[in-house]
């Protein structure tokens, strides 16, 4: 099929009335999880997820995409208005965004994130229908032995670039390959680790799991503490930059959109390391490196742009390899083969409406983005101004609703709730939930790749070293959990770790 | 703080040589021939291993974690701790006083009993929210949610 058709199939496709509406539930949502600190894009998802069973699998994956590429653009909102971000790729947003703000610059900083985050959305796009099936195609010819190497290196991936303890890191890996594990064996059919409960069985739901680690578990962090949310009471007017702004913008969302997109692909990195990368780049490229962090708008131009385009990034391994790279693609993924559809080499060529259909439906939705975010500022503001003691009783009743209407049962609020508290636990001991739910989702398809590899090559390993494609990730693995060992290195990387935080 | 980083390994430590013995007992296999304990077996012990090495390193590593301030300091534990027994309770009760009044019950306790709020604003915070709700996710996205004290009203 070739690109104007499969567009066209895609449009015809997204544009039915009930898929505009859903694409619109979705970015609305998504608009307000972002602007709302206390959840972020994967929590949503996941209370969201059992809501979606019913509808085409299509009208599923728009409203939770919707949600997760959404939560971007209200993300900066809070970011740049009161100085803390919405969701965690907004955090450098804040170094400028909020300087701007106070010197009464919260319009331009509101627009141009807005029209940078549209402008990468598109762009994302654009390199996802034209990156997607040429990888799909490559990807016909892997066999289990080159999806386990990916999923190694996935998981490594994950580990290095997203935390600052990797041997904390790797220890959640391990035990969150152990947690997928529960239920019974996909080949033999034993029981494995359910204590004789019927309910595990068919093992535990990631939605529970994800509520509870993410959700559960950042109400009880924040109500330690009483919450310090000061808006800045700024008029914000005259949203559209300047042609100054633009000037100095142009650039970093063109080097944003590029590098956001790129750094998405990669597990592990997604918007977070987007932005953060664009950052970083847009001050070593500026000629007043000295104006970052007292609002250069630079630096909210180049990581608004990278981070959503981040979230297309993020899609590529997704739909054409069916690995997710992030919290939020292990939610899709979960999604579309609970729909039946699963994601992988094969999804364009048996389901190219779906496929198409979802891209061309986040072209809508970067649409509606723009209009949500920029005219309706006003409404995001009010909603800010919610006290957390009003909030966090709705986001418990949303988790408690979520986990039940997964199997009708309430073993599964019953591990959401375990998983809240281990959650909590992690949080202050400084342990990442991501590498947990990340193996959680790939260990078992990590398990079935690797015994079917086996059982091939008659259990000699060197099936891995035989195929190309397997050799290359395990040896980038290898690479990966082997640099912290190199002294400089590690320096470099803890240093980088520390920036951020 | 090392001191934490401590007794947290020795808890995933002993954790992950329970999972190793759990993986065992399921059989192990051979590598031609992987059964279904291999890679729990692995895993933990992979886990157990990597608890050693971060134990060790509380010793041996300089601690670069800043400030030395305990993780409880200033934190007010009761407000958690009361919304957590809550949530069990609620689990407890949930199919014999179904979802409406169960979660109304709820809803009630964490606007007033966590957080200071008037009696007023609760109320009519909790009437609101059970509302929309039941409307959204019961009657117009139509999950099937327990019925229980009222089961009569839904018959």
């Amino acid at each position: 099929m070739d690109f104007l058709s499969a567009m066209q199939l895609g449009l015809s496709t997204a544009f039915q009335p009930m898929n505009i509406l859903y694409c619109f539930i979705g970015v609305f949502i998504g608009t307000m999880i972002g602007v709302l600190p206390g959840i972020g894009p994967s929590g949503a998802i996941a209370i969201l997820m059992p809501m979606t069973f019913n509808i085409s699998s299509l009208s599923a994956i728009i409203i939770l995409a919707g949600i997760y590429y959404g939560a971007m653009y209200g993300g900066s909102t809070t970011s740049i208005l009161v100085n803390i971000p919405g969701e965690a790729a907004s955090v450098v947003t804040c170094l400028d965004g909020y300087q701007m703000a106070r010197k009464g610059r919260a319009g331009p900083a509101l627009g141009i994130s807005a029209f940078g985050s549209f402008i990468a959305g598109i762009l994302g796009i654009l390199f996802l229908a034209v990156l997607a099936p040429s990888l799909a195609n490559i990807a016909l010819d892997f066999g289990p032995p080159e999806f386990f190497s990916l999923m190694v290196l996935g998981l490594t991936l994950v580990i290095y670039l997203g935390s600052a303890s990797m041997i904390k890191a790797l220890m959640m890996a391990a035990f969150g390959v152990v947690l997928g594990c529960v239920g019974q064996d996909p080949i033999l059919a034993t029981p494995r680790l359910t204590y004789g409960l019927e309910a595990l069985f068919d093992g535990m739901d990631l939605i529970p799991v994800i509520m509870g680690l993410f959700g559960i578990s950042e109400v009880l962090i924040n109500l330690e503490k009483p919450a310090q949310r000061q808006i800045y009471e700024t008029e914000i007017k005259g949203l559209l930059p300047t042609l100054e702004d633009w000037k100095k913008s142009v650039l970093p969302i063109a080097r944003g959109s590029t590098i956001g997109f790129f750094l998405g692909i990669v597990p592990g990195g997604g918007a977070l390391l987007a932005s953060f990368t664009s950052y970083a780049i847009e001050k070593k490229f500026s000629k007043y490196p000295e104006k970052f962090g007292t609002g250069a708008i630079e630096g909210v131009a180049g990581p608004e742009t990278a981070n959503n385009a981040g979230t297309m990034g993020a899609m590529v391994p997704l739909l054409t390899l069916g690995i997710p790279s992030n919290v939020a693609m292990a939610l899709l993924l979960a999604a579309l083969m609970i729909h039946g559809t699963p994601p992988g080499p094969l999804l364009i060529q048996n389901h190219p409406d779906l496929f198409w259909g979802i891209l061309a439906s986040m072209i809508l939705g970067n649409f509606l983005l723009l209009i949500l975010n920029l005219p309706l500022i006003g409404m995001w503001v009010q909603i800010l101004k919610i006290p957390y003691r009003v909030l966090f009783p709705l986001i418990i009743i949303f988790c408690l609703i979520g986990a039940y209407s997964v199997h009708y049962t309430v073993v599964d609020i019953l591990i959401m709730l375990i998983f809240g508290i281990l959650g909590y636990f992690m949080k202050k001991y400084g342990y990442d939930g991501a590498p947990l739910v990340l193996a959680f989702i790939l260990g078992p398809m990590m398990e079935t790749a690797l015994r079917q590899s086996l059982i091939v090559s008659h259990g000699s390993f060197a099936i891995f070293l035989q195929r190309p494609y397997s050799v290359v990730a395990l040896i980038t693995a290898f690479i990966f959990l082997g640099l912290p060992l190199i002294p400089f290195i590690r320096k470099k990387r803890e240093k980088l770790i520390a920036d951020d935080a | 703080m090392r001191s934490n980083d401590r007794y947290t390994s020795i808890f995933w430590g002993l954790l992950g040589l329970y999972l190793a013995y759990e993986g065992y007992r399921l059989k192990l296999g051979t590598l031609k021939n992987p059964q279904c304990g291999f890679l729990i077996f692995w895993a933990g012990m992979v886990l157990a291993g990597l608890s050693l090495i971060l134990f060790f390193q509380t010793y041996f590593q300089r601690d670069r974690s800043g400030p030395k301030e305990s993780l409880w300091k200033g934190v007010d534990w009761r407000k958690g701790t009361k919304m957590m027994v809550a949530l069990l309770a609620y689990t407890l009760v949930f199919k014999w006083l179904g979802f409406i009044v169960s979660t109304f019950l709820l809803i009630l306790f964490l606007f007033k009993g966590i957080e200071p709020q008037r009696w007023r604003t609760a109320l009519i915070l909790s009437v609101f929210t059970i509302t929309v709700a039941y409307m959204v996710f019961g009657f117009f996205l139509e999950l099937q949610f327990p019925a229980g004290i009222l089961h009569r009203f839904f018959e």
